[in-house]
């Protein structure tokens, strides 16, 4: 885990956008300003990969970055 | 509190707001009833005004169901707006093929539509973040520094004859022809395909029914979808009383409860417009489709604001631009009887 950023202490490795339904390393939202790298959106719209695998266990534990993946698969 | 980002964590959420994710789930069922009752009687409605224009029955019929037909087609995209939230299908490729085809209809290339509208829901009464999906929108300093051709330009822009007749068939005509500055190649694809298709329906009518035919009867119903289209997605975000921040201070939950509108309208238009009306607590939750807007909304008193009506709506055309110093949109109108001062009549009032 990267102690140096913060996204991942509270998101874990990889984050959800509610708002796309992308999924990317949380290092590429914190290099994209805190918002998603696809659509932009801010971190109201982040949830945990876990948290969206919980819903969705057919989901990989690594998500491919910039697919879309539905709430409820 | 304002809005989070540059210190790496998600701003708090109210429990009501986290209550709204029950409706999120998008569910078939309803999907498809919707595009019976909506879809079917669109292509019925347009049969017969091809058959009234063939037959040479007289035009003013046809005309008249351009009503029914525009009202039937609007409402048909909101299952593409739906569809580009991935919130229409529960399934993302189900949701994206669907969006292709209705906005073949609408002259909406759905890729990179979808795109720029994602972009706006990121950025919407922010105004470091203007000028993609959104209507513009100058503060009065800028117009005021603005050079006096731009200054025109953005009169002409912002005239109600502009925006809502000539800019919205420009728009949906010309402009979503052609990739937008920034789109990517998937977005630039869609756009390209889009047209394709297009020309191949516009070949398959010249073919069969003639090409005169088919602008006589689709010409009315798309100008006047697209006018009322704009019409709708203005109402949404130019109001009195609207929120805009500066990206330090922009606060999601006031943005969407203050920057989006929520338009009350008669229960015909909200059915033809798909519940759009209730814009504000789409911003809030975005993957809610618009066949649980309602529910949703009549089950949260947080996000019962005051609406706007059809008739407080039409206050919003004498509004252009944004004064930030006092926080509210103002008319040309009424900065020209302030001297061009932003302190003028408001001080006095």
């Amino acid at each position: 885990m990267d102690r140096n950023n913060p996204l991942e202490a509270e998101f874990g490795q990889y984050i959800w956008c509610e708002l796309c339904g992308t999924a990317y390393a949380s290092a590429a939202w914190a290099a994209n300003g805190n918002t998603c790298p696809n659509c932009g959106a801010t971190l109201i719209y982040a949830h945990p990969w876990e948290e969206i695998r919980r819903n969705n266990p057919r989901y990989p534990e690594i998500p491919v970055e910039g697919k879309e993946y539905a709430l409820y698969g | 509190m304002p809005e989070a980002n540059s210190a790496g964590h998600r701003p708090e959420r109210p429990a009501w707001f986290l209550g709204l994710a029950q409706y999120e789930k998008p569910d078939y069922r309803p999907a498809f009833r919707q595009l019976a009752n909506t879809v079917l009687p669109l292509l019925g409605v347009l049969a017969l005004m091809f058959y009234t224009v063939t037959q040479g029955i007289s035009y003013w019929l046809t005309l008249a169901l351009s009503l029914p037909a525009t009202g039937l087609l609007m409402r048909t995209f909101i299952f593409l707006h739906d569809a580009c939230h991935g919130s229409f299908f529960p399934s993302p490729r189900a949701n994206a093929a669907l969006g292709f085809i209705i906005g073949v209809l609408t002259l909406t290339p759905f890729g990179q539509w979808r795109w720029s509208h994602l972009k706006h829901h990121g950025s919407f009464a922010n105004l470091d973040r203007r000028g993609l999906g959104d209507i513009l929108t100058m503060t009065v300093e800028e117009y005021r520094s603005a050079p006096r051709r731009e200054q025109l330009k953005y009169h002409i822009y912002r005239h109600p004859l502009f925006i809502f007749g000539l800019g919205s068939s420009m728009l949906f005509g010309l402009l979503y022809r052609f990739p937008i500055k920034g789109a990517k190649r998937p977005e630039r694809n869609s756009v390209w395909l889009t047209d394709i298709v297009i020309l191949a329906l516009v070949a398959a009518s010249a073919l069969t029914v003639g090409v005169r035919p088919f602008f006589l009867v689709m010409g009315p119903v798309w100008f006047i979808a697209f006018t009322l289209g704009v019409w709708l997605f203005y109402v949404q975000h130019q109001f009195q009383g609207v929120y805009w921040a500066r990206e330090g201070e922009w606060d999601f939950l006031r943005a969407s409860l203050e920057g989006a509108s929520y338009y009350r309208l008669p229960r015909v238009l909200q059915w033809v417009t798909g519940n759009i009306g209730l814009h504000h607590l789409h911003h809030l939750r975005p993957r809610i489709p618009n066949y649980r807007l309602q529910q949703a909304f009549d089950a949260t008193p947080a996000v019962h604001i005051i609406p706007l009506t059809l008739r407080t709506s039409l206050h919003t055309l004498r509004l252009n631009l944004y004064n930030e110093e006092r926080k509210r949109m103002i008319g040309f109108r009424e900065l020209a009887h302030s001297g061009g001062s932003m302190d003028g009549p408001e001080q006095s009032a």
